[in-house]
């Protein structure tokens, strides 16, 4: 176990068995999102009252889901570069920033169109939209932060820093329609009967595209932090191999 | 298909085609930025090393030439 999470901190150990699991990934994931926005968009049943626009929920629900779920990674790794100074936990949080910040905005935007004709209004600041904006900012915030320094390991601390403070307010987006009256409607329910409200035939979409689009976001910070790597590692020795076999491949297109 | 009549009507959505489709809009927007922009700036990145390396070799090859033409001179 010990041993298992030492290999984790070792750029080349993640840059070799992120190489050999992409494949597999990009397959999976292909499938997952394929089925479940299919299934979504074509197959389930119109909402009783929101008729086909209830369909915006297979992407809303994930992508903001999975936003929070990146910004506790990102603080997670954060915290990791600050206590243990893991440079490959910062390398991993530098890559969160940008793909957090586009699934709030993905949320975000899903949600408004959404709330056009089901709420009247593409924007009200209630508490459970106003908090998702706020982590918007704090992703864009972090990723401005670390452009501000010129040296990588001051750029990193900060952003560190940022990431912790910011964290406070991802259980305030998930308690806030319980905390506050929001228009934002509360967590559905699923249920395992086909008579309830919301029964799996209408659910069960949902998790075909949120484990997919999972899949998604860890090939997004996998191709990222692979960058930084070979960016950051640029002195090794297996990088310098890396780098000159690469190169003889592209020589051509590049 | 599935739960519409015709595919015209899938497009359709019940009246509600500008706020779904532009929903999935997005997110295949997202989709594609979040693998097209990593993927350039490694190919930015490749090209700069590749060019370095060039630069390096040429210089290598240069000093070379110099040296030879010195010992040439001094013989």
């Amino acid at each position: 176990m010990w041993q298992w999470l030492y290999k984790l901190t070792s750029p080349k150990w993640f840059y070799t068995i992120s190489g050999q699991l992409m494949p597999w990934l990009v397959g999976l994931t292909t499938f997952l999102l394929g089925v479940g926005l299919i299934w979504g968009l074509a197959f389930t049943p119109p909402d009783y009252q929101m008729g086909e626009n209830y369909r915006i929920a297979y992407i809303h629900v994930p992508a903001a889901s999975i936003a929070m779920g990146c910004y506790y990674m990102m603080a997670i790794m954060a915290a990791a570069f600050l206590i243990w100074r893991i440079k490959m936990a910062d390398m991993v949080a530098k890559a969160c920033a940008p793909v957090g910040m586009t699934f709030t905005a993905l949320a975000l935007f899903t949600g408004s169109v959404w709330g056009i004709p089901t709420w009247g209004t593409w924007w009200i600041w209630d508490a459970r939209l106003t908090s998702t904006l706020i982590m918007m900012f704090l992703f864009i915030g972090v990723m401005a932060l670390r452009s501000a320094y010129d040296s990588e390991t001051a750029g990193g601390k900060a952003c560190a820093v940022l990431s912790l403070v910011g964290v406070v307010n991802v259980p305030i987006i998930k308690y806030s329609v319980e905390w506050w009256n929001t228009l934002h409607q509360g967590a559905s329910s699923l249920s395992l009967s086909n008579t309830a409200a919301n029964p799996p035939e209408i659910w069960m979409p949902a998790f075909f595209v949120g484990f997919g689009l999972f899949g998604f976001y860890l090939i997004a910070i996998i191709l990222r932090t692979r960058n930084e790597i070979l960016i950051r590692e640029r002195k090794a020795e297996w990088v310098g191999e890396v780098l000159s076999a690469t190169l003889l491949v592209n020589q051509g297109e590049v | 298909m599935g739960s519409f009549d015709s595919f015209s009507d899938f497009l359709a959505m019940g009246g509600y085609a500008t706020y779904v489709w532009s929903a999935y809009a997005f997110f295949i927007l997202v989709l594609i930025f979040n693998v097209w922009q990593p993927i350039l700036s490694r190919k930015k990145y490749l090209k700069q090393q590749l060019r370095r390396e060039q630069v390096q070799q040429e210089r290598a090859q240069a000093q070379q030439k110099r040296e030879e033409m010195t010992n040439g001179s001094a013989t």
